[in-house]
């Protein structure tokens, strides 16, 4: 199909300088990348509802995070990367291992409570990467040949413009989380006093 | 995109956020003998957000770069949900006091879970729609757990939490899905993007999670394990506003999601709704059939409710003629309204008999109520006779409309079956009422609350029952003009 590759190359040119999207045809640097941190993203996922010493699980859900945000900036979403390093990688599972180091007595090590459901849930589990599988691979998705740039400057003009509205009532949405997790947290002598 | 004339169009939400922040402020500042001045006050609040929805009536405008709409439907949906909010204001308080779960926090969240309906029925973008979702769900999960020191309540909140996440994950992968097939996340452009004819793997997926992660948030067979721990953890006045208001906002969801932005693939997803339909009312009732607590009864039973209220969305799917499908939506509005009213009333009583906090709502409560106290027991029966769909009741019209759209779209079948699962619902609805006039009451009857507040709700709510069973008209030609924005 030559009309098909003289339109492929210039656009191979344009996104030399800025990483493309991962085609399954040719092996090249970015495919590989994005199967390590696809095995990266999947198996630390595992890892963390697997595993029995929830430090473990809290150390394996940074590596999926990590590998997350490695995804993001190869499909050429630097700034969604950042904020996944800042926010998750960063602030979210710094908070987690301190809670669960200012909470845990002893041992780590607990119970596993849907123990008696694991066969049941592997093979739900399984059916439906099946049939998601199969759905990924039999539609055509339509793809743009080129990542839709997604810089600093793109996603502010969202933000501030489209997405004004939703950027608002997350703000609400934090507001009553926090209060929520405050009163849940306080202890009830506190609430007495608090009130 | 002016967003600033925009304002206007969102002025009862923006009301209702101002009064969320005043909540807030105003309790850190009063003592705790002036905490019941918050009930005057998010009522006289709610009252003015309620006017503002009078202002933004046939307002009829897409705004904020399309993700946000001020149609009919989003406020009629709204002043439901102001209808639902002030009743739950004014009886909560005297059973929360009881057990000293402190009322700021119980004012404020109930209030956001009001502002989360309020996005989820004028959202006119999926992504909007799931932030309405979320802003909606996190504060009934904090007001299931709301009473700390009770493990029933800790137990339903934290089940209520897990199930209802993973639920809202599903709904978003739904999402996805949906975005990925079509490109868009707008509601409008989702509808005309041509999807009826290209039936395929991936929308097949993308059906499956939005199906079943909506029918969960509207406790529909067999996504309804969550409901009868989750409602009977719930302090009691809570657990009747759990049982119509996230049900409502499911609703407005199940409205734009699946009546607007999928209609054009409702051949599609209708066999499964039927299916879930059907199976919905049958086991709801009967469950409820063999409970003996009042408040789990009254749990499933709200089960049994959703699927009268599907059998509504099914008639819509079911037809090709435009006014009996607006004729099915509308069922939909005046059964969500009516049940509102009645359910939250009626779990109000049971939670008014709970005054000593070592009750949890036994039939047994309610033995001799009928002679203990002729109003509250009146008001409970004119309750349970429209729950169960007698006239001169909201209850019987709303359930009549579902039939006439049910029947009217071709689905008798469906119309029969409701009917049997009314009759059956009869029998435990009838017994309270054999137990509050036919039963002496107990060596140590249960105290019952006599709240000034609780008293005035239960009052407005049986008249509410009523007037709309008796005059349904001027409400009936709102909901007519309100789904015409549909189509």
């Amino acid at each position: 199909m030559p009309a098909l590759e003289s339109v492929a190359v210039p656009e191979r040119d344009r996104l030399s300088a800025q990483p493309s999207q991962p085609e399954l045809s040719t092996l090249d640097i970015s495919s590989v990348l994005f199967f390590l941190l696809a095995i990266g993203v999947v198996g630390a996922g595992i890892a963390v509802v697997t595993l029995r010493n929830i430090i473990h699980s809290a150390v394996a859900m940074m590596i999926c995070f990590g590998s997350l945000a490695g995804m993001y900036a190869l499909l050429g979403a630097p700034i969604v990367a950042a904020a996944q390093v800042l926010i998750y990688l960063g602030a979210i599972s710094v908070l987690i291992l301190f809670a669960i180091m200012l909470t845990q007595a002893g041992d780590a090590n607990l119970p596993a409570p849907f123990h008696r459901q694991g066969p049941i849930a592997v093979v739900v589990a399984l059916a439906i990467i099946g049939l998601v599988g199969w759905a990924v691979v039999q539609t055509d998705w339509g793809l743009l040949p080129e990542a839709v740039s997604a810089g600093v400057e793109d996603i502010a003009n969202a933000v501030f413009t489209t997405f004004a509205l939703p950027f608002e009532i997350i703000s609400l949405l934090i507001l009553v989380a926090i209060i929520g997790a405050i009163y849940l947290a306080r202890r009830p002598e506190e609430d007495e006093r608090a009130n | 995109m002016n967003y600033i004339n925009d304002l206007v169009t969102i002025l009862p939400e923006i009301l209702l956020a101002v009064l969320i922040l005043v909540i807030i402020t105003v309790d850190l500042f009063i003592s705790r003998a002036n905490k019941w001045l918050l009930t005057p006050l998010t009522v006289g609040g709610l009252i003015v957000v309620a006017a503002a929805l009078v202002v933004v009536w046939d307002t009829n405008e897409s705004v904020y770069a399309g993700m946000y709409v001020v149609d009919d439907l989003s406020v009629f949906f709204k002043a439901a949900t102001i209808v639902i909010g002030i009743i739950s204001v004014l009886f909560a308080p005297a059973y929360l006091v009881v057990r000293r779960i402190p009322l700021g926090e119980f004012h404020m969240i109930l209030l956001s879970a009001l502002l989360g309906m309020f996005v989820l029925a004028s959202s006119s973008d999926l992504i909007t729609l799931f932030l309405g979702l979320e802003l909606m769900t996190m504060p009934s999960y904090l007001l299931t757990g709301l009473h700390k020191t009770d493990r029933y309540s800790n137990e339903g909140g934290l089940k209520y939490f897990l199930l209802g996440s993973f639920a809202s994950a599903i709904v978003l992968f739904g999402i996805s899905w949906l975005y990925g097939l079509t490109g868009t996340t707008n509601i409008s452009e989702i509808a005309a993007s041509g999807l009826e004819g290209r039936m395929s793997g991936a929308l097949l997926v993308a059906l499956g999670f939005l199906i079943v992660g909506s029918t969960f948030k509207i406790a529909a067979v067999p996504f309804h394990y969550w409901t009868p721990d989750a409602y009977q953890g719930a302090p009691t006045p809570i657990t009747g506003f759990l049982s119509v208001g996230p049900k409502l906002g499911a609703f407005a969801l199940l409205v734009r999601v699946f009546a607007e932005a999928l209609a054009p693939l409702r051949a599609d997803w209708l066999g499964i709704f039927l299916v879930l339909t059907v199976l919905t009312m049958t086991i709801g009732n009967v469950v409820a059939l063999t409970q003996v607590n009042v408040k789990r009864m009254l749990a499933y039973s709200s089960i049994a409710h959703t699927g009268y209220i599907m059998v509504g969305l099914a008639a819509f799917a079911n037809t090709d003629d435009q006014a009996v499908a607006a004729q099915g939506i509308e069922s939909v509005l005046f059964y969500v309204l009516g049940y509102a009213i009645m359910n939250i009333a009626a779990f109000a009583v049971v939670g008014m008999l709970q005054r000593d906090t070592r009750r949890f709502g036994g039939l047994n409560s309610f033995a001799g109520l009928g002679s203990r106290s002729p109003a509250r027991a009146a008001a409970m029966g004119v309750l349970m006779l429209s729950l169960t769909g007698i006239p001169p009741t909201v209850g019987f019209f709303a359930k009549l409309y579902v039939l006439l759209a049910a029947v009217d779209a071709g689905l008798a079948w469906l119309a029969v079956i409701l009917v049997l699962n009314a009759a059956m619902a009869a029998f435990y609805y009838l017994r309270v009422v054999v137990y509050m006039y036919m039963r002496d009451p107990e060596d140590e009857p249960a105290p019952i609350d006599t709240s000034p507040f609780g008293t005035v709700a239960l009052a407005l709510s049986v008249a509410g029952v009523v007037i709309l069973g008796l005059f349904p008209g001027a409400v009936l030609s709102l909901i007519e003009v309100s789904a015409a924005s549909l189509f």
